[in-house]
């Protein structure tokens, strides 16, 4: 069925097509009437999203071995041909990728290849500005993509969520800027180290008894003071639990933060997105150990994220993506390193995921001052996720024309 | 003090006088946290009087003397600087180059963290709050990301600049930032060619720093940033002209024509002074009244603001004198900054602080790193402020406050104050002068008189035991608010 139609038919049948949903997506009713849907998710499906902070080498990732440019763009970093997991005649995967091949073949593990936008940006900072925001190169938005999608929706499920988000790795986030695809508009995020530090810190945080005029400060004061007493609770009661699987992760720092996400997860704390960091990619010089160790943490935790999530039965519910501000140069600097790019591929792993490539690999012989042309813009990613992973139908690309990435979830 | 009750007499009349709590919103409003000195030296003034006191105590020079990796002259550094690196680059490839090139690095590092130790430890030190509160105004208006633009120094110099107009004249510093070397790095101005424009300064410029949104077209930037091509870090580390590489055409920008340079297009955008004072007056309203503009209100002090030619203190006054900042409604309903929750805490508390690294990193956990904003538009501010995590860190950096923690650190000043007089005048010497007061407070047994300076609001507190007045007030969740 194609995406017009599928809309005409949620306008028509819009009663129908909401009773299809979980209860607390249903229950709520919207304050304007029946007349217009308000966008909702579909809260039993969670977002985790996984930053590779620094700018991932994407062409010593995902590998065009076959392709002789490859080998002459890198004398010294090039993975040679004969370790590369191939995949395919042209392309193949970092041999980090070993654990991760099972998910491949039973076609859990997608890549999007080539994902970029239009004049891209070479600063890190900007570059993840424009990534978070979900915005257009030369456009200013500062809320988060997420902030801006969740807005609203999730506040009619309020009492059955633990939280807007959970994001791992406090000083990561607050350093660089605030929450990220988070910022913005006033969710209910919880930014812990572990859940474990959150609860010690949290202690004590009772819910205050004092009331304030509705809409002060000192009412928003209380209502976060409020927001801590309540998820605290919950928190350490599923904290508490034994896990819902025997997987055990690697003792990486990854390992570790995904660790707790699957722990949460297959206990149903109630969470729609979860955000999570591997620092380190910005690899300028001698790439090609320290590469292939991050490389290898990350996909490490994701084969056991994987195992975790079949264990416990949750798999279908949990879709996995990568980003970074950017990719790297095609050609290797003097330090045998890479310098700033832009196209790279990213991941999508999870139960519903499709497998295998999506999109099209830069063509190397036709580079634009030595970068590579992105083929697919990361907007499409954000765009199929919303629509086609939590089947919302609200606007929240400021590029009405973005269309989604088609066939990147089963349904 | 009699001196300043005579003074009081002569200057108001009783029925126009302040009451406390309304001197007590003006300078939590104008500063960082009041004290029962500045308290009492504004109350027997009228509104008008006590906003002018408050403006008199303006300065352009820091209390403290600068580190020491400022103290040379800015060419001077520059040089140095650049020769330092040029002798790494001039060594063969290997480990020695290496070390080299790692300690020119971490020098750099070390001093941006004394950067940032500096100006926590002036804000906690300034005789004049309303200055500060200002030069973070500015820092927030005319952003730049000490993390893009890398050199210290560059950040201490854009520090001096907004110090030296915070309370001046809005067109001169707009007019001297396109020569701001951390602005011209911060934005890209260095690749800006004339074959290869770069459009990140002359998109800020408008969106941000001066007309604002929806005033200008896309192609009133594309032709901006045409006048803005060619300025090149010069020997002297300012931008200069370098006529090779800048666009000498005819450009057309908001319907003028001309052969227009970087301070030909900054003056069409003043000239927009409707725009421009609205924009700015917008964002003084949110960091001084409400979150929620009066669009009227506004208005007016926008008109007062050019009609004074961008005099920065006309707009102060227009908007300190508004029926909505009086409000008693609209008092306590601002949250406070990370930067005024923890210099307020130590500054009300009396606490000398020596290094200042515990509030830096503070700063940090709280949301707000001095020198390193988020990005171009600033830090949100208000509302966003508060989360769950923040608030958790909030209640755990004020912990530290009450607990001593952040003046333990060091018993002497990382930075010395400049050798300072009293001011001849008594009002400015009240407001200015640091006079501690809450060993009196305590031991006369006034916890009221606690609470009041410390909440903005009353009937909050329901303690009664003098000697827990403070950590009762600091717990308390209007701490957050002024």
């Amino acid at each position: 069925m194609d995406l017009r139609r599928r809309d005409l038919l949620t306008l028509a049948l819009g009663s129908l097509a909401v009773a299809a949903l979980p209860r607390w997506a249903s229950s709520a009713e919207s304050p304007t009437g029946p007349s217009l849907p308000v966008p909702t998710i579909d809260f039993r499906r969670s977002l985790v999203l996984i930053e590779l902070r620094g700018g991932n080498d994407g062409l010593n990732t995902v590998i065009p071995f076959a392709d002789a440019a490859y080998a002459r763009a890198r004398p010294t970093i090039a993975i040679p041909p004969e370790r590369v997991l191939r995949l395919d005649r042209e392309l193949g995967l970092h041999p980090a990728f070993a654990p991760l091949l099972p998910a491949w073949k039973e076609r859990e593990l997608g890549v999007v290849l080539g994902v970029g936008y239009p004049q891209p940006n070479r600063s890190h900072f900007r570059g993840i500005d424009i990534w978070n925001s979900g915005s257009a190169a030369g456009e200013q938005a500062i809320d988060g993509w997420l902030a801006r999608l969740l807005h609203g929706v999730t506040t009619r499920a309020y009492a059955d969520l633990l939280a807007d988000a959970v994001i791992f790795g406090y000083g990561a986030t607050v350093a660089h800027g605030g929450f990220g695809p988070l910022s913005g508009q006033a969710l209910r995020t919880l930014v812990m180290d572990s859940p474990a530090e959150y609860i010690a810190r949290a202690k004590g945080a009772a819910a205050p008894a004092d009331a304030a005029t509705a809409g002060s400060a000192l009412d928003h004061v209380l209502g976060v003071q409020r927001d801590i007493a309540s998820t605290v609770e919950r928190l350490s009661a599923v904290e508490q639990e034994p896990a819902r699987f025997t997987t055990e992760f690697p003792k990486t720092n990854l390992g570790r933060q995904l660790g707790m996400t699957a722990k949460l997860i297959a206990a149903e704390a109630g969470v729609p997105v979860w955000k999570l960091t591997i620092d380190g990619f910005d690899t300028h010089a001698d790439q090609s150990k320290r590469h292939a160790e991050l490389l290898g943490e990350l996909v490490g935790a994701l084969a056991a994220f994987r195992a975790a999530l079949i264990e416990a039965k949750m798999w279908d519910r949990v879709a996995v993506m990568t980003y970074s501000e950017f990719g790297r140069r095609v050609d290797e600097n003097a330090s045998k390193g890479t310098d700033h790019g832009t196209a790279a591929p990213h991941l999508m792993l999870g139960g519903k995921v499709t497998g295998g490539w999506h999109g099209k690999q830069p063509d190397l012989k036709r580079l634009d001052d030595g970068d590579l042309v992105h083929t697919t813009d990361f907007r499409a990613i954000y765009r199929s996720i919303a629509q086609d992973w939590w089947g919302y139908r609200g606007e929240f690309l400021s590029d009405k024309a973005i269309k989604p990435l088609p066939g990147l979830f089963r349904t | 003090m009699r001196a300043l009750i005579v003074l009081g007499i002569v200057l108001a009349s009783p029925l126009l006088a302040l009451d406390e709590g309304e001197a007590r919103h003006l300078l939590a409003r104008t500063g960082f946290g009041p004290t029962p000195v500045a308290v009492a030296a504004l109350v027997p003034l009228s509104r008008e009087q006590a906003v002018d006191a408050i403006l008199a105590t303006a300065t352009t020079v820091p209390t403290l003397v600068a580190p020491d990796w400022c103290a040379d002259p800015f060419p001077t550094y520059v040089k140095a600087r650049k020769a330092d690196w040029d002798a790494a680059y001039a060594m063969a490839q290997g480990e020695p180059r290496k070390k080299r090139e790692d300690e020119l690095r971490k020098r750099d590092e070390d001093r941006g963290w004394d950067l940032k130790r500096w100006w926590w430890q002036e804000l906690c030190a300034t005789r004049s709050p309303l200055t500060e509160r200002m030069v973070l105004f500015w820092h927030n208006h005319f952003t730049s990301q000490l993390s893009v633009v890398g050199d210290p120094r560059l950040m201490w110099e854009q520090n001096q600049l907004l110090r030296r107009h915070a309370l001046g004249s809005f067109a001169y510093l707009a007019l001297a930032i396109p020569f701001d070397p951390a602005m011209h790095r911060y934005l890209d101005s260095d690749s800006n060619v004339a074959a290869h424009p770069n459009e990140n300064f002359a998109r800020e410029v408008m969106e941000l720093f001066t007309v604002g949104e929806g005033n200008y077209s896309e192609k009133d930037i594309k032709e901006a940033a045409r006048a803005f091509t060619g300025y090149k870090l010069g020997e002297s580390g300012v931008p200069e002209l370098d006529g090779n590489q800048h666009d000498g055409g005819r450009k057309v920008v908001l319907g003028n024509r001309g052969v227009f340079d970087a301070k030909g297009i900054i003056e069409i955008l003043l000239l927009r002074e409707k725009n421009v004072a609205l924009n700015v007056c917008t964002r003084l309203w949110r960091e001084f009244v409400s979150e929620t503009p009066d669009e009227k209100a506004v208005f007016a002090v926008s008109a007062a603001f050019y009609r004074a030619r961008y005099q920065i203190p006309a707009a102060l006054r227009a908007l300190l004198a508004s029926d909505a900042f009086w409000d008693p409604a609209n008092r306590g309903e601002l949250i406070k900054s990370p930067v005024e929750l923890m210099v307020g805490a130590v500054r009300q508390l009396d606490q000398v602080v020596g290094d200042p690294i515990a509030l830096v990193d503070a700063g940090k956990r709280l949301g707000q790193d001095l020198f390193d904003p988020p990005n171009v538009k600033g830090w949100k501010g208000g509302r966003a402020w508060i989360s769950t995590h923040s608030l958790l860190a909030r209640r755990d950096a004020l912990e530290a406050v009450l607990s001593g923690k952040v003046t333990a650190a060091s018993k002497h000043h990382l930075f010395t104050p400049r050798p300072m007089g009293t001011p001849a005048q008594p009002m400015v010497a009240a407001l200015t002068t640091p006079t501690p007061w809450l060993t009196a407070a305590t031991a006369a047994g006034d916890r009221a008189l606690i609470v009041r300076m410390l909440l903005p609001r009353s009937g909050v507190d329901s303690g009664t035991d003098v000697r827990k007045a403070v950590a009762d007030a600091l717990r308390d969740p209007s701490f957050n608010l002024k």
